[in-house]
């Protein structure tokens, strides 16, 4: 039971478990090779934990966005309720602080994406090993109390190579000593605070009521024996120069709301995501590669691209192209908010796009690389 | 219970007769007096300190003649002490402070770093004078040799040694900075990246996305559309 194996090495053996493994023993002396064992399987207990371990909490979310010309600041309040077969439910109950003039249209879009806030927003260790490469580990001292538990404080900082400018990211985590869950997580860019929550309360046992999120994606993890050729009409693809310290964590396919389905890939520093999602149209008889009937995008579901001529919607895939139709150049749109950085690509007959929080040099590197 | 007796265990108890003629004959025995010599000395040992006892006693172990140690036991001793120095046995008995973390992995990384190994070992090698110093003097001998022909011009007027620290200052700027540019780092570890190849355009705002990318960047910032993605 992991939870037995938590409370066996406690915070200190993890601490200095950590330590040993990131390659910190703390009196330097050589890498004690059963003390680094023990810390990564604590690690992978860490990573498994906050999908196996059953409760129901409310916890609050904060985020801050630093744009140009001001601090966007949300923060809300959550219901979480999670099962020990890993079925979750995360409901936003209310709205703290934000510019919304309508908090309750938030509310109502933010429920609709609770697999993607549950999987992907809080803090989760994705990838032990790449953690150990990438982060520093410190435990900080003293433990704290966090809704009403007894948590150890650790600081995970990402390495910083002087000869570059990278964001030094660091999270700061309180961990519950007898669960081990997460219970207070804190993100710095550069040592300004951007994401932040916190379990206000927090009750162990299943949920006594339950609606399970039900995820409308359709997404399918490939595994080795996935046959991609049933599940792709178009020829995958992939990035192929990758930001410093991310590696590819997870392919998998997704359906979006029109039914298209795309190809979704992963990648982690061992903490942080990142995306990159592709979708290639079947090839339009008579059309050379790179063009294609401006008339075509809503079909897609895109909407028009800038230059098309108005009044260009309503054709269908397999209509015969008019001989002189107008094409859509190459098109690569970015948008940045705060530290997130998303870039789209548009062609002729496909779409790639990366996001997440990384350098606009970077994102466009593996947009480009995939789309050779 | 007896009265104490100075006599040992084994003597035989001295008779009263015998007693009264052992005195007698000491008695008559002539007296010599101790050399003046002893006297003194005796007086300077009782009324001598502790340290000057020991000071003393040092000198007389001091003539004395010492025994030599097996020659087997000097050459462990010596190899002992060649491996062990006394001053590293008590440098490691010290406790120990531990250095900040950060340190730590500064030290680990630049010692992990091929780069900053080869840039050590280059400190060490002894210098050369650059030919750089060597244009320097010959500059700094023109601008003196021009401003002695000057006379009465400006140069003069702010006089040679200031003209000699511009003309240092300039020559130090620019070996500098040559020397700069040279020994920039260059990164070895990143691979060299491929030349954009596409326009990069900035969206006025997400609703320009397709609903994929909107649906993810909402996902990942509630607050990237206005009014929380209401719109």
């Amino acid at each position: 039971m992991k939870h037995t194996l938590l409370r066996a090495l406690g915070a200190s053996v993890l601490a200095a478990g950590l330590l040993t493994a990131a390659g910190c023993s703390p009196t330097g002396a050589p890498l004690d090779e059963r003390l680094a064992l023990q810390a990564k399987a604590t690690l992978h207990a860490l990573q498994t934990l906050p999908e196996l371990t059953p409760h129901s909490g409310v916890r609050r979310i904060r985020s801050l966005r630093r744009t140009k010309t001001r601090i966007n600041e949300v923060e809300y309040r959550e219901d979480v309720r999670v099962a020990s077969t890993g079925e979750y439910q995360v409901e936003c109950i209310d709205v703290l602080a934000s510019n919304f003039t309508r908090p309750d249209e938030f509310i109502a879009l933010q429920n609709g994406r609770d697999g993607f806030v549950y999987r992907y927003r809080d803090f989760r260790i994705r990838d032990v090993d790449l953690l150990l490469a990438n982060y520093v580990v410190t435990e900080l001292g003293t433990p704290i109390a966090v809704a009403g538990r007894t948590c150890f404080t650790v600081a995970l900082e990402r390495r910083d190579d002087p000869r570059f400018d990278e964001t030094i990211v660091t999270w700061l985590l309180a961990v519950d000593e007898t669960s081990g869950l997460v219970l207070r997580w804190r993100r710095l860019a550069d040592g300004v605070l951007t994401d932040e929550g916190e379990y206000e309360s927090i009750a162990y046992g299943e949920p006594a009521a339950f609606a399970p999120h039900v995820p409308t994606n359709h997404e399918l993890v490939f595994t080795p024996q996935t046959d991609l050729r049933r599940v792709f009409d178009f020829e995958l693809t992939t990035p192929t120069l990758l930001p410093e310290y991310f590696e590819r964590r997870q392919r998998a396919s997704v359906v979006d709301a029109t039914g298209q389905v795309w190809l979704k890939e992963s990648f982690t520093d061992g903490i942080e995501v990142a995306f990159f999602l592709f979708h290639q149209d079947p090839p339009v008889p008579g059309l050379p590669t790179g063009t294609k009937p401006a008339t075509l995008a809503p079909v897609s579901g895109r909407a028009p691209a800038p230059g098309a001529p108005a009044g260009s919607g309503g054709a269908t895939v397999g209509a015969p192209p008019p001989p002189a139709a107008p094409t859509v150049d190459p098109r690569l749109l970015f948008v940045t908010h705060g530290d997130l950085v998303m870039a789209e690509y548009r062609d002729a007959t496909r779409v790639g796009i990366v996001a997440g929080r990384l350098d606009e040099d970077d994102v466009q590197w593996m947009l480009e690389s995939a789309l050779n | 219970m007896s009265a104490p007796t100075n006599d040992r265990p084994g003597d035989e108890p001295l008779a009263p007769e015998r007693l009264v003629r052992l005195e007698a004959a000491l008695a008559g025995l002539d007296r010599r007096r101790a050399p003046r010599l002893l006297k003194e000395r005796v007086a300077r040992v009782l009324a001598a300190d502790e340290a000057e006892l020991a000071e003393r006693a040092e000198a007389s172990c001091g003539v004395l003649e010492p025994l030599r140690a097996p020659p087997e036991l000097r050459e462990r001793v010596a190899l002992e002490l060649a491996n062990d120095l006394p001053v590293a046995r008590l440098v490691r008995g010290l406790s120990r402070q531990g250095a900040p973390h950060v340190l730590r992995r500064l030290v680990a990384e630049e010692l992990a770093d091929d780069r900053a190994a080869v840039a050590r070992a280059m400190r060490g090698l002894p210098r050369l004078v650059s030919p750089a110093h060597g244009r320097a003097a010959e500059v700094l001998a023109k601008i003196e040799l021009g401003a002695a022909r000057r006379s009465g011009s400006f140069g003069n007027l702010v006089g040679p040694r200031a003209w000699r620290l511009a003309a240092a200052a300039v020559v130090l700027v620019v070996v500098g900075a040559a020397t700069l540019q040279r020994l920039a780092p260059t990164d070895p570890q990143r691979p060299e990246r491929p030349a954009f190849r596409f326009q990069r355009t900035y969206a006025n705002g997400p609703e320009e996305l397709s609903p994929m990318a909107r649906g993810m960047l909402l996902g990942m910032a509630p607050d990237a559309l206005r009014d929380g993605g209401a719109r």
